[in-house]
């Protein structure tokens, strides 16, 4: 029997006591990751940041159910961890795609020209920053300092910075991706 | 503590080390405007409206409200650059805040309105893109309105570090941010309403409350509020006699502008249809409505007419009254009725002060206050969780936990949200708290013998210490559901600890002998020299029994057979006094069920619908010879009763409650009664002149309170110490019959609550919680229908798995009404079992 639901709508939760478990959607090896990655150590607050990371190292996001079920472990409302997910841009808040571009805001980059990169990116794969395309190949976020400002400007290519980068090797290095990728979804430009 | 000295304007000052320059600046007078700035939250430098110019080591500009004094420091609180810097700051937070003043909820009681007047914004645009936002109405009540947000963070502060519910927060940063819900669901919390209340702009509103009169046209009334004995200060905003809203004044003592969602919204039990205006007298079989003279005739009349035949008269008030109408009303039973037999209905904290504390402490109050509360290293919620029942209590528990580090132990079976913040949660089995708090007070009369000594004075001491032997078994607590190691993990911190508060929240129908916990817990706050909070149910509870009304007590707290004070008492009365003790509760529907009571009057009591073993209580009423109702509304009872006396709600009296802290605390007519209706006092006045006595009122009332030490509180009474009972367990089985824990509701506490509309619409559907495996073996999936029976009598519910109920035990809503746990409940305190059944 499916013992635990979500509360049905039209109920408080708070008259009822924290009493449904956000993992019921989740795959059993990410519970089971979580809850070892739970015991190595007091559940405190503090810890949030660490388990987050492990969980978006593991799965490429945290979603939804995976920060409840994070938030009940450490005594947290999931609106606590909810919170510190939006805030840090990364861990990120929907599935992966298979190539994930991160393109720095950062001050650094910023003054090394790194704007031009985020232009670049969102004219060759035609996406706003948040966005997948389609075929969910590629995926385009900006993200707060990456902290290697001795490459910027950078972009972060599945978790490898690459940098300095200019906005025509940007533009190659998003061509041999998608060589790579074996499908087309960059267009063609005319300068 | 050491003392600094900095120059402010270039005035020498002195401040302590380690303080912040905002309380400085503000206590030499200087005006530093502030918007994310909050007295109940951790200092939190979001807006930087307050900043001041720093010109000595480091200087710049620094936000005065998280700067701490340096010495040598200098500051300029009115400079060029820090104008110039407030003015740009404001005009950030203008620019997604959409202007529509003029038709604003908030127009002229607005603080960024305010702000903008003051300080002005340049006249250049910032090098930013507004991003409008709009309404949203999809949340209960709240109306949240990102359009006019100025991202002060004040709501979702006081969600998280005074509410400890964090049901909003941000999400986003920069220009994004935004206050949101977890995955943007529907707002799905307690509505304290704290978040609304603290919005400096109109983000958050209460719809309820949104409102055609402008703000400058309200009248501002303080007054305590009456739905829990919290005693929470708050304040109607009335125009043309009616409340348009109704907030909590941030400077006003204990709340501090902290509600909850009862004090906040349940107001319109004000305006239920089934207020009377006019008395009620029955004719020819039938209740009509008559003129107020008549009805006092005839209400004197019933009353000498049973003096007169030596009939039992019964005068029993509720804990809601004021201290000046219990006064008066057990002064009409005992003195001109000459009838011992006055008392208060049942609530919650009334057995508890008179039978629990007062023999073990001596007093008939609590022995510790909110202050109290926020000074100690260490609290003990014994019982219940006061999240649905005192909810300032909580909001105290959970700043202590979140914002000053003060731990909490909560021992109680039901956890309503508070648990997340406790040190430790001893997750107990449905009335065990008396059991545990003497194993606590046996393991600490050996850890720490040192501090038996104020007790080992005490009568009875060693007779008492040899009947806690028992409790020592590990047996006892782990019968409980409490774990040896956790059991001496709480004892250490106790031990440890220098000041320690005990929490004992009482409501009707808890389980467990609520006279038997607060016994154990005053012994245990005896033994620590710790403070007592007994939280009563209904706002009064303490100031009633102090003013008298009680079978077994006199004015001041004496016994009601003390021959001395009732001579002393006699003397200001001037006339005989019936000597008590007079019938209790039980006796009463006893008695009167045997057709023994000549008149019967009910003070703001509905025994029909509301006591326990509401079949008994109907039968004392029907049988009474006559029946006297005093009430706002027509209750259940009134429809039975002889004569109806309509009377002001307490929003509308004058007077003055003792709070669950042991303070007095002031009623001001903070609403007009309808058509003048009067106080109960002022009846009783009436009543009593009919039968030749005149009792006092106003200044004289105050008079007499003081005289009989009503108001003093409470005279100190014999200590004894009683030997503890055998430890008593609750028999919890794997495969019998389920024990049944009633829980108290949050939003709907069954009397008053039932009368207001906006409460009753936010309470849950009739629910009956269920551990998942409890639910296996009885086939139940999640929102299945369950009868529940114990064998007389039945209720259907749904069922609702969740794995914070203790295995063997079904938790079910207790609120008194016709669909909650009341229907189940046997004699006080009892263990009730139950059957369950799916229902096809």
């Amino acid at each position: 029997m499916n013992a635990f639901q979500p509360p049905e709508k039209g109920s408080p939760a708070c008259e009822s006591g924290a009493g449904f478990a956000a993992e019921e959607n989740l795959p059993s090896e990410l519970v089971q990751t979580i809850e070892r990655a739970v015991s190595e150590a007091p559940a405190h607050r503090d810890r949030l940041l660490g388990l987050l990371r492990r969980v978006n190292e593991d799965l490429g996001w945290v979603p939804p159910a995976a920060q409840g079920m994070i938030a009940d472990r450490l005594g947290l409302a999931s609106m606590d961890v909810a919170t510190v997910v939006s805030f840090s841009g990364c861990p990120l808040t929907r599935p992966p795609a298979r190539v994930r571009l991160e393109v720095c805001r950062g001050t650094g980059c910023a003054l090394e020209g790194g704007r031009v990169l985020i232009d670049v990116v969102g004219v060759v794969l035609g996406l706003e920053p948040g966005e997948v395309t389609p075929d969910g190949q590629f995926s385009f976020d900006t993200v707060p300092c990456l902290g290697t400002c001795e490459r910027s400007p950078a972009v972060r290519v599945d978790g490898r910075v690459v940098g300095p980068l200019t906005p025509g090797s940007l533009r190659r290095l998003l061509r041999l991706l998608s060589d790579a990728a074996d499908s087309l979804p960059v267009r063609e430009e005319t300068e | 503590m050491a003392r600094v000295t900095l120059s402010i304007d270039g005035v020498e000052v002195e401040a302590t080390a380690g303080e912040l320059l905002l309380p400085v600046l503000r206590r030499l007078g200087v005006r530093v405007p502030t918007l994310c700035h909050d007295e109940r939250l951790n200092p939190y430098g979001g807006c930087r409206l307050c900043v001041v110019q720093r010109s000595d080591t480091r200087p710049g500009l620094v936000p005065a409200c998280s700067t701490p004094v340096v010495p040598g420091m200098q500051i300029a609180t009115a400079s060029p650059e820090v104008i110039q810097s407030r003015r740009r700051q404001l005009q950030i937070l203008a620019l997604n805040h959409r202007m529509e003043c003029p038709v604003c909820d908030r127009s002229g009681d607005c603080r960024f309105q305010d702000l903008l007047y003051e300080i002005g914004v340049p006249d250049e645009l910032p090098p930013l893109v507004s991003r409008p936002r709009s309404r949203d109405d999809s949340w209960p009540v709240i109306v949240r309105d990102l359009g006019k947000c100025v991202v002060c963070g004040r709501c979702v502060r006081l969600c998280d570090e005074v509410q400890g519910v964090s049901a909003i927060g941000f999400t986003g940063r920069g220009l994004d941010i935004e206050v949101a819900t977890f995955q943007s669901e529907v707002l799905d919390c307690e509505l304290c309403g704290q978040c609304v209340n603290a919005c400096p702009a109109a983000a958050l509103l209460a719809r309820p409350y949104l409102s055609p009169v402008p703000n400058w046209l309200r009248e501002r009334r303080v007054t305590t509020c009456s739905f829990c004995s919290c005693g929470c200060q708050i304040e109607f905003e009335v125009h043309d006699g009616r409340a348009v809203r109704v907030t909590g004044p941030e400077i006003e003592a204990p709340n501090r502008g902290k509600l909850c969602v009862k004090g906040w919204l349940g107001w319109d039990v004000l305006s239920h249809p089934d207020r009377l205006t006019k008395p009620l007298l029955r004719r020819s079989g039938r209740l009509v409505e008559v003129g107020w003279p008549e009805a006092y005739d005839a209400v004197a009349g019933m009353l000498g007419a049973a003096r007169q035949a030596d009939r039992a008269i019964v005068l029993v008030g509720s804990a809601r009254l004021t201290r000046e109408d219990a006064y008066l009303l057990q002064r009409l039973g005992r003195c001109v009725l000459g009838s011992p037999h006055v008392g208060v209905g049942p609530s919650g904290g009334v057995r508890a002060l008179v039978e629990g504390v007062r023999p073990v402490l001596g007093v008939i109050r609590s022995t510790a206050t909110f202050d109290d509360l926020a000074a100690s290293d260490l609290v003990l919620v014994l019982r219940a969780d006061p999240s649905r029942t005192h909810p300032l209590v909580k909001t105290e528990l959970v700043q202590g936990a979140r914002q000053r580090g003060r731990p909490f132990v909560l021992a109680a079976g039901l956890a309503g949200g508070l648990e997340r913040h406790a040190a430790v949660h001893l997750h107990l089995a449905p009335g065990a708290e008396v059991a545990v708090a003497r194993c606590l007070t046996a393991q600490l009369l050996e850890a720490a013998p040192g501090r038996a000594g104020a007790l080992a004075g005490h009568p009875g001491f060693e007779s008492w210490r040899t009947s806690l032997a028992a409790y020592r078994d590990p047996a006892v607590a782990a019968s409980c559901g409490v774990e040896e190691a956790r059991l001496r993990e709480v004892v250490e911190m106790i031990a440890a600890a220098a000041r320690v508060v005990v929490v004992l929240p009482c409501a009707c129908g808890l389980p467990g002998d609520e006279a038997q916990a607060a016994r154990a817990a005053a012994e245990l706050a005896s033994l620590l020299g710790a403070g007592l909070m007994v939280l009563g149910e209904k706002v009064n509870v303490q100031g009633v029994i102090q003013a008298g009304l009680h079978p077994q007590l006199l004015p001041g707290g004496r016994a009601a057979d003390d021959i001395p004070t009732l001579r002393a008492l006699a003397t200001v009365w001037g006339g005989r006094i019936a000597r008590g003790p007079g019938w209790d509760l039980d006796e009463t529907c006893r008695r009167a069920a045997a057709g023994e009571v000549g008149a019967l009057v009910l003070v703001g009591e509905d025994p029909v619908d509301l006591w326990p073993r509401p079949m008994a209580a109907r039968a004392a009423v029907e049988r009474s010879e006559r029946v006297v109702v005093f009430d706002p509304f027509l209750t259940e009872t009134g429809r039975l009763a002889d004569v109806v006396i309509p009377v002001a709600a307490l929003a509308e009296r004058v007077g003055t409650v003792v709070g669950a802290d042991g303070h007095p605390r002031r009623l001001v007519r903070a609403i007009d009664p309808p058509e003048g209706l009067p106080q109960d006092r002022e009846v009783i006045v009436e009543i009593a002149r009919r039968l030749g006595s005149e009792l006092p009122l106003g200044d004289e009332l105050s008079a007499a309170l003081d005289q009989t030490g009503a108001r003093r509180g409470a005279v100190p009474a014999p200590v004894r110490l009683e030997p503890a009972p055998p430890p008593v367990v609750p028999a919890i089985q794997d495969d019998g019959p389920m024990v049944l824990d009633p829980s108290p509701l949050l939003f709907h506490s069954g009397s008053v609550t039932s009368r207001s509309r906006i409460l009753e619409g936010l309470a849950p559907i009739v629910t009956l919680w269920i551990h998942p495996d409890d639910a296996t073996r009885h086939g139940l999936a999640n929102g299945e229908p369950v009868a529940v029976t114990d064998g007389r009598r039945e209720l259907l519910l749904r069922a609702r798995l969740d794995r914070t109920v203790t295995r063997g035990t079904v938790r079910v809503a207790q609120h008194g009404g016709p669909d909650s746990a009341a229907q189940l409940l046997g004699a006080e305190g009892e263990i009730v079992h139950v059957e369950l059944r799916r229902h096809n």
